[in-house]
C-alpha cells in the first residue's frame, strides 16, 4: 500500500468523493475494510450516508488527520470542545442528528462523542419542559405520574434545574 | 453500533435509538440526568439506570436532605428521610454500581432496602462527621422500634441501653468479631445502632461479594464499632473474588498477610507498615499484578527496591517519604534482579536526610519514568531525571503550586528546574512555581521541551532599573534627545537599559515558542503572612505589609517584548502575582485580544488577606479587564 494512495467513497446519492487513504483511515469501519480486503479499485459504496453529511465528516477527519490523540480526543467527558469542534458543530439539529448516525455507521468514535456531548451541551441547565421544547418532544406522562418521577429519583437531594 | 438506521429520521426520531440517549446521556451529571427522565417515558426508561448508577451522598443536595429531616432540635423526629430513602432504594438500588458513603443512615437505608446487590464499587469514608445526624437518627429509629411516638430524653436512653445490653447480632458470622462492650453501666445512647450499621455494612459487603471490583474502607468503621476477628476481616476481603481495587484505610486488615491471595488486585492503598516489602521473597512468590500502590507511610530504600523488583507491573507508586538505609548498589542489583522498573509515575512527599544519594540510585533504575511528584527536587536529582529518564513528561511540585505561605523549610536551589528544559524533549508540565530559574541560565542552550502545557516558574535575575535609576534615565533620555553629551554613568544607564530590553524580549521569544502553552505562570505569591507582620500606613490608616514584588522579574509590558507572546493561542491561565510587572491597560487590550481561550488572570484577583494594604492600581486595572473580558475570571492558582 502507498502512503499516500487515495480511496473512492460513494454517497447514498452515489455522489464520489476522493480522499487520502490516512483520512480514511479514521473510519474504523473502511479502516478494516481496507486492511482485510485490500484496496479494490472501485469506490466503496456508503448507502447510509448522504453526500453533504460525508462531506463534513471528510472535514472532520481531514481537520484531524495529524492529531497524535485522535482516538481519545473526546474520551473527557467534562472537557470543554475544542474551538474548532465548537465551530464545526453549529449546523442545525437535522445535519447534528446525521452526523451521529454517519459517525456511528463509519465507527468513528472522536466524532461520535463529539456530537454527543454537543447534543449533551444542549440539555444542561435545561427544565424537562425546555428540553422537550428543544427536541421537539411530546410529555406523555401526567402530572401525577411526572411528580412522582421527580420524588423518586431525588427531587429532594439532586440540584433540579 | 446502533440497531436501527432511518435514512428518513426527524431529530426528535433519533432519540428513539436507546442507543443514541445513552451515548448522550454519558455526558450528563446527575441534575440533568434528572431533567432527562421527566422528558417521556422513553427517556425515562433509558436513562434511569444512569441517574442511579453512581450514588455519593456527599455531592449535590444529598446532606441537606440527610440533614433537614430533622430541623427541629426536639428528640421526636419525623422518620421521613428512612422511609423515602427506604422507598427509594427499594426501587432503584438495584441500579446501583457505584456507592460512595459518608453517612451512617445510608449504609443503613441501603442494606435494608436489600436490592443493592449489584455494586462494583463501595467505598465508605468518614462516617464521624456525620454524628450528629446519626445521634438524630438513631433515636428516631428507636422510638419507632418500640412503639413510642413521643419520649423524654431520659426514656430514650433507657430504650437504648436495652438494646445496647442486647447486644443485636444481624448474622452466625458476626458471632465473637466486635469487642465485648464496655461494663459501663451508663453505655453511650449510640453504640447500639452503631454496632447495627457496622454489621449491616459488612452484610452489603457480603451480598455483593460475587461483584464487587473496588472496597473503600475507612477507619471510622473501627471507631463506630471495634473488631476484634482479624479472621472475620480477612475472610470477607478474600470472599471478594473480583477484588482489583483495595483502599484501606481502616488500620484494621493487615493486606500484607494475605496478598497472595488477591491475585486480580490492581491497586492498593494502604499504611506501608501492613506490607511485607522488606522482603523480597515474600513478594515475589505473589501472584500479584498490581498497578497501582500507595502507601500512607515512609519507606526504607530497600523497601522501595523491594516493592519495584517484585512487582514488574506496577506503573504508579505513591508514598509519603523515602529514605535511605545503606542498602549497597550490588543489593540493589540483586534485588532488582538487573531489570529496571517500568513505574511510570512516582510521587513522594520527602525524600531522607541523605537524598541526593537516595535519589540518585533510584532514578537509575526508572527509564520508564512519566511524572515525578515530589515535595523538593534537587539540581542533582533534576540531573540524573534528565540522564536516566527520558521519557519523563510532567514535573509537579506537592503541593500542585500552592504558594501563599512558601514552605520556609524548602529552599529550592536556583535554576534547579532548568536543566528539564534542555533535556527533556517530552516535558509537558513543569509545574514548580517555588522554584526559580535566572533568566541567563534559561538563555544559556537552547530548549528541546518545546510541547510544554504548563509552564509555572518564577523567571528572575532580569536586569531592571530601580526607581532611582528610572529617573535618572529619563533625564538622560532627554538630554540625549537634545544632543546633548552623555557622562558615563547615563551610557552606563543606556546599557543597562539595553541589555534589561534584549533579555526580556529573548526570554518572551523563547515562551513565546511553546505554541501549546495553557498556562503560563510566572508569579509566585510573595505575602509573607505570618511571624511579627510589619505594619505600614496607607490613607491614614494602618495595613499590614506583607511584601513588595520580586524586584528582578518581567516587566511584561508591550515595550518589553509582551506581543512575543501572542502565538500563544491555546493560553488559559496567565499568572504574574509577585512579579515586578508593568501591565497597564494597553497590555490587558492586547491579551483580551490575542489569548482567545484565556479565562483566568492570577495577578489582579481582590486581595483576601487580613488588613492587606489596598492596591488601587491593581483594583482598577481588574474592573478594567473585568469590563472588556468579562469571561476572564481573577483568581489565585
Amino acid at each position: 500500500m502507498s502512503a499516500h494512495s487515495q480511496i473512492l467513497l460513494t454517497s447514498s446519492e452515489g455522489t464520489e468523493f476522493l480522499i487520502d487513504r490516512d483520512i480514511a483511515d479514521k473510519s474504523m469501519l473502511l479502516k478494516c475494510m481496507l486492511e482485510d480486503i485490500g484496496e479494490i479499485g472501485q469506490a466503496v459504496p456508503l448507502p447510509n450516508v448522504s453526500g453533504p453529511i460525508l462531506t463534513k465528516v471528510i472535514e472532520y477527519c481531514t481537520h484531524h488527520r495529524d492529531d497524535p490523540n485522535f482516538l481519545s480526543a473526546n474520551d473527557d467527558v467534562t472537557a470543554d470542545i475544542d474551538e474548532w469542534d465548537l465551530e464545526y458543530c453549529k449546523v442545525d439539529q437535522g445535519t447534528l442528528y446525521e452526523l451521529i448516525l454517519a459517525a456511528n455507521y463509519l465507527d468513528i468514535k472522536p466524532l461520535m462523542d463529539l456530537t454527543c456531548k454537543t447534543v449533551a451541551n444542549m440539555i444542561k441547565a435545561k427544565s424537562p419542559e425546555e428540553i422537550r421544547k428543544t427536541f421537539n418532544i411530546t410529555n406523555d406522562f401526567t402530572p401525577e405520574e411526572e411528580d412522582q418521577v421527580r420524588r423518586e429519583n431525588g427531587k429532594d437531594w439532586v440540584d433540579e434545574h | 453500533m446502533f440497531t436501527r438506521r432511518n435514512a428518513l429520521l426527524r431529530p426528535q426520531d433519533t432519540f428513539s435509538i436507546p442507543e443514541l440517549l445513552d451515548k448522550v446521556g454519558s455526558h450528563l451529571h446527575p441534575p440533568d440526568l434528572l431533567s432527562c427522565i421527566q422528558v417521556n417515558k422513553r427517556w425515562n426508561t433509558h436513562l434511569i439506570p444512569l441517574l442511579w448508577e453512581t450514588v455519593d451522598d456527599s455531592q449535590y443536595s444529598w446532606r441537606r436532605f440527610l440533614e433537614g429531616t430533622n430541623k427541629s432540635k426536639d428528640l421526636t423526629v419525623s422518620p421521613s428521610v428512612e422511609d423515602v430513602l427506604g422507598r427509594v432504594l427499594s426501587k432503584n438500588g438495584h441500579l446501583i454500581r457505584h456507592l460512595k458513603i459518608h453517612f451512617p443512615i445510608m449504609i443503613d437505608a441501603v442494606y435494608l432496602s436489600g436490592v443493592c446487590t449489584n455494586l462494583l464499587s463501595l467505598e465508605v469514608f468518614d462516617l464521624l462527621l456525620a454524628t450528629a445526624i446519626r445521634t438524630r437518627i438513631t433515636v428516631g429509629k428507636l422510638q419507632r422500634q418500640c412503639g413510642f411516638n413521643s419520649l423524654a430524653t431520659g426514656d430514650v436512653n433507657s430504650l437504648v441501653t436495652i438494646l445496647t445490653n442486647e447486644q443485636p447480632l444481624l448474622s452466625p458470622v458476626f458471632q465473637n468479631v466486635f469487642v465485648a462492650p464496655s461494663s459501663d453501666p451508663k453505655p453511650n445512647p449510640q453504640d447500639a445502632h452503631d454496632r447495627l450499621t457496622v454489621q449491616r455494612f459488612w452484610l452489603l459487603v457480603q451480598q455483593n461479594s460475587q461483584c464487587l471490583c473496588k472496597l473503600r474502607l475507612d477507619r471510622s468503621l473501627n471507631i463506630l464499632s471495634r473488631i476484634a476477628s482479624v479472621d472475620f476481616l480477612r475472610n470477607m476481603i478474600l470472599s471478594l473474588r473480583r477484588l482489583n481495587n483495595f483502599e484501606n484505610n481502616s488500620e484494621l486488615v493487615n493486606v500484607g498477610e494475605f496478598l497472595d491471595r488477591l491475585p486480580h488486585l490492581q491497586t492498593l492503598v494502604t499504611p506501608t507498615f501492613f506490607l511485607p516489602f522488606n522482603d523480597i521473597n515474600i513478594i515475589k512468590t505473589t501472584p500479584l499484578k498490581l498497578r497501582t500502590l500507595s502507601l500512607s507511610g515512609q519507606l526504607l530504600t530497600r523497601g522501595f527496591f523491594t516493592i519495584l523488583g517484585g512487582l514488574p507491573g506496577l506503573e504508579f507508586l505513591r508514598v509519603l517519604g523515602l529514605s535511605w538505609d545503606n542498602v549497597t548498589d550490588k543489593d540493589i542489583d540483586t534485588i532488582m534482579g538487573g531489570t529496571p522498573s517500568g513505574l511510570r509515575t512516582l510521587e513522594y512527599l520527602f525524600s531522607g536526610v541523605q537524598y541526593i544519594p537516595t535519589e540518585e540510585r533510584i532514578f537509575c533504575w526508572l527509564p520508564h519514568l512519566r511524572k515525578l511528584k515530589a515535595l523538593q527536587i534537587l539540581a542533582e536529582t533534576v540531573s540524573d531525571l534528565v540522564k536516566f529518564c527520558p521519557l519523563l513528561e510532567e514535573y509537579h511540585e506537592w503541593n500542585d503550586g500552592v504558594t501563599i505561605e512558601p514552605d520556609r523549610e524548602f529552599k529550592p536551589q536556583l535554576n534547579a528546574l532548568a536543566p528539564l528544559l534542555r533535556g527533556c524533549p517530552h516535558l509537558r508540565v513543569i509545574n514548580g512555581i517555588q522554584h526559580r530559574m535566572e533568566v541567563s541560565e534559561l538563555l544559556r542552550c537552547p530548549w528541546v521541551a518545546t510541547n510544554l502545557d504548563i509552564f509555572r516558574v518564577q523567571i528572575v535575575g532580569v536586569p531592571r532599573l530601580s526607581v532611582e535609576q528610572q529617573d535618572r534615565f529619563e533625564r538622560a533620555m532627554k538630554k540625549a534627545a537634545l544632543s546633548e553629551t552623555l557622562v558615563s554613568e547615563e551610557r552606563a544607564l543606556f546599557r543597562l537599559y539595553r541589555q534589561s530590553r534584549d533579555e526580556q524580549h529573548q526570554i518572551l521569544q523563547r515562551l513565546g515558542t511553546l505554541s501549546r502553552l495553557r498556562v503560563l505562570d510566572l508569579g509566585y505569591e510573595y505575602r509573607q503572612v505570618d511571624h511579627s507582620p510589619r505594619m505600614v500606613m496607607f490613607e491614614g490608616k494602618e495595613y499590614i505589609g506583607y511584601g513588595g514584588p520580586i524586584y528582578d522579574t518581567l516587566e511584561l509590558s508591550l515595550d518589553a517584548g509582551l506581543t512575543t507572546l501572542g502565538g500563544l493561542k491555546e493560553l488559559e491561565v496567565f499568572g504574574f502575582e509577585g512579579v515586578n510587572h508593568c501591565i497597564g491597560e494597553k497590555e490587558l487590550d492586547w491579551m483580551g485580544d490575542s489569548w482567545p481561550r484565556l479565562r483566568a488572570l492570577r495577578g489582579l484577583q481582590t486581595d483576601v488577606l487580613r488588613r492587606a494594604k489596598p492596591d488601587r492600581r491593581r483594583d482598577a486595572l481588574r474592573k478594567y479587564m473585568v469590563s472588556i473580558r468579562p469571561d476572564v475570571q481573577h483568581r489565585r492558582a
